[in-house]
């Protein structure tokens, strides 16, 4: 089933490499190259999922899921972090403001799949 | 495809590795900027992001030494961002060690395939893998500092020796224009000029349509050639600047080669650019880069003195290297600038003689200027009898001469004792086109490259004065010996000279020689793409002397163009003879 997705991370290189892939499977997929462009985007549309990297320029993923979480037209928006494997201390804030799936680069295609049906499971 | 249902992303690889240059070059230029202003937050973020990129990217890529690598970089920085370790020059030395080594690990990746980078890990990322650990794990800067028995970069590293700059080949992709959401594509070089070289052929074509319409007096078909001709002088135009980048991506390497080098020499240095943004041909901003390079290592090696020197001469401890570019008309201007101690007359002349390159008597007397110029460029003057890491081994100014005149180029010297020294590259805007100066000698059009060209004069022969056996002319004072061109070009000599009808004189011009060729007719500029001579040759009854290759106008004619420097050396012998 095609979903609606945005993409929040700023490596134009991992844009695509996730880009590729959920177009692959029929995703609608839109990019936004760092948090303030995520937070901007977001109320254009109607996303079914976001896929929100931490580390990138000008707001932090951890920040744009804060605000997220406060909005109550986003607070429930599906969300998959993407991590890095020694980030722990990231992931349990992340956990903390309310983040369920996680995904920590790097990641394989089929990874990444996985983990976008486990969200609509 | 991997599997059933996977798409296919070996494709995206090389984004990978562009992206993964493009950030090392990003953290290289901002730990150079982090020394000068180690409290900006912003820079300190922006590097640690960089890191952070960069071992994501690795990963993607399956090069696990180079994510390892990246990983613990990042975990420095991570300690200099929450303040908990003290930046310095010793750890900067360490972490542009570190970007040294990404750079060879991603330069050992097969090009468009995922392949991994096992079996990397030498001594050296061993060494700096140990202390970046120590470093995360708590010790202060001391301990970046070099340890008795760790080589600071070893000369015959060939990864030091070159400035630890990649292979032209990766600069290449890595200059590559990239857009965010793929809008761009990469096109090879070599099909680029391909494309070149049929607009030119169309600009013969169009040309000749011009020509001919004009001679059979067709009304439309005059507007279809001016047309024509119109959208030919656009498609050009637009061909050739696909090939233009600024200067900026060469200019942003020096921040690092200039800081290492001054640190290595001991001499605090700033470095200044402006003109970043003149736009040139790719493969020109590729051909300078190694002369500016040894310009750059000269200034700081030789001009600029230590800081006690300086302060003695009253001018302020840090020395000051300029890299200026600007256009001037169909030329790019390079200057390499340095506020240092000058190059004296006296100890130019006194290595001169040393070398054999002056003899004892014209040693005695102070040199001209132009003398001076000449022989700094000239091969064995520089060539240093000990190793000198930083201006160079054994390679003197000669180099850079050639390399610059090998494009068609010059370069030029000012120097002031106490004051400072400028080099001034002039190359042209482009490679793919030339513009000549067009002349007729026996029936046969010759082009002479605009750049060489001084200017033309139309002299009567009796004007000439004979010095010895040679005609000169006295132009605002200044002699130039005049030689009719066919002569060094072997080309059969139009009879006698007339007395007193004036004749044209072309004055070319290159460093401090002047020669005025005469020339049966001047016929004008034009800009014109240069074949090799290979096909053309065949059809020259002569031995080709002073030619550079052959290219056909607009009209269909063929025209041969001149290589002046060639000339000149041909000119100056028959002179001598």
């Amino acid at each position: 089933m095609s979903r609606k997705i945005l993409i929040a991370e700023d490596s134009p290189a991992t844009q695509k490499f996730i880009s590729f892939t959920l177009k692959y499977k029929g995703h609608d997929v839109t990019i936004a190259s760092d948090g303030i462009e995520a937070l901007e985007k977001l109320p254009q549309a109607q996303y079914d999922l976001l896929i929100l990297d931490i580390m990138m320029p000008r707001m932090n993923g951890l920040e744009v899921l804060r605000e997220i979480k406060k909005r109550p037209e986003t607070s429930a928006l599906p969300v998959i972090m993407l991590t890095s494997e020694k980030g722990e201390a990231d992931r349990q804030t992340a956990l903390s403001l309310g983040a369920r799936f996680f995904l920590n680069k790097p990641f394989q295609p089929d990874q990444l799949l996985e983990a976008i049906d486990q969200v609509f499971a | 495809m991997t599997d059933a249902g996977q798409p296919d992303l070996t494709g995206l690889y090389g984004e990978f590795l562009d992206e993964s240059r493009e950030l090392l070059d990003a953290v290289a230029r901002d730990l150079v900027l982090l020394e000068q202003r180690p409290d900006d937050r912003d820079v300190l973020h922006r590097v640690f992001r960089a890191a952070h990129s960069l071992k994501g990217n690795a990963g993607f890529m399956g090069m696990e030494t180079l994510a390892t690598l990246a990983h613990s970089m990042e975990n420095v920085l991570g300690r200099v961002r929450d303040g908990s370790l003290a930046s310095g020059p010793d750890l900067l030395d360490l972490l542009l060690r570190g970007l040294d080594a990404c750079r060879m690990l991603l330069a050992s990746a097969a090009p468009g395939q995922p392949g991994g980078d096992a079996g990397r890990l030498t001594a050296e990322l061993e060494s700096l893998l140990a202390r970046f650990e120590a470093l995360h794990a708590g010790a202060g800067e001391a301990a970046a500092a070099p340890a008795a028995g760790w080589s600071r970069g070893a000369p015959d590293d060939p990864a030091v020796a070159a400035g630890a700059e990649p292979a032209p080949a990766d600069r290449a992709a890595a200059d590559g224009r990239r857009g965010r959401d793929g809008d761009t594509i990469r096109v090879s070089t070599a099909r680029l000029d391909r494309l070149v070289n049929l607009v030119g052929e169309l600009m013969a074509s169009r040309s000749q349509l011009a020509s001919l319409s004009r001679r059979t007096h067709h009304r439309e078909l005059e507007d279809v050639a001016a047309g024509l001709s119109r959208l030919a002088d656009q498609l050009q135009g637009e061909v050739l600047s696909i090939r233009m980048v600024p200067i900026r991506t060469l200019f942003q390497k020096f921040h690092r080669l200039v800081r290492d080098t001054a640190r290595e020499a001991g001499k605090p240095v700033v470095l200044e650019l402006e003109g970043e943004a003149t736009e040139l041909d790719k493969a020109i901003v590729e051909a300078v880069h190694d002369p500016v390079v040894h310009l750059v290592r000269n200034a700081i090696g030789h001009g600029i003195e230590p800081a006690e020197a300086r302060a003695a001469a009253g001018k302020p401890a840090t020395g000051r290297v300029r890299l200026a570019a600007r256009h001037a008309q169909d030329h790019v201007v390079i200057e390499v600038s340095d506020d240092g101690r000058g190059i004296d007359e006296a100890s130019v002349r006194r290595r001169a003689a040393e070398r054999g390159l002056l003899s004892a008597a014209d040693a005695e007397a102070p040199l001209t200027p132009e003398a001076v110029r000449r022989l700094i460029f000239s091969p064995g003057f520089s060539t240093a009898d000990r190793v000198d890491r930083i201006s160079g081994r054994g390679v003197g100014l000669d180099v850079v001469r050639t390399a610059v005149e090998g494009l068609g180029g010059t370069v030029e010297l000012a120097t002031q004792v106490g004051q400072g020294t400028t080099f001034t590259l002039r190359v042209p805007l482009t490679l793919a086109m030339i513009q000549i100066f067009l002349v007729r000698v026996a029936g046969r059009l010759y082009g002479l490259p605009l750049t060489y060209v001084e200017e033309t004069i139309r002299v009567a022969p009796r004007e000439f004065q004979i010095v010895g056996h040679q005609r000169v002319h006295l132009l605002r004072g200044q002699a130039i010996p005049v030689m009719p061109l066919a002569l060094p070009l072997g080309a059969p000599e139009s009879g006698a000279l007339p007395d007193t009808a004036p004749v044209p004189v072309v004055v070319v011009r290159h460093g401090d020689r002047r020669v005025g060729f005469l020339v049966d007719e001047v016929c004008g500029k034009d800009k014109t793409v240069l074949k090799a001579l290979g096909p053309y040759l065949a059809r020259l009854p002569q031995p080709v002397r002073g030619i550079a290759g052959a290219s056909l106008l607009g009209s269909g004619e063929l025209v041969l163009i001149a290589d002046v420097l060639g000339l000149l050396a041909l000119a100056g012998d028959m002179a001598a003879a």
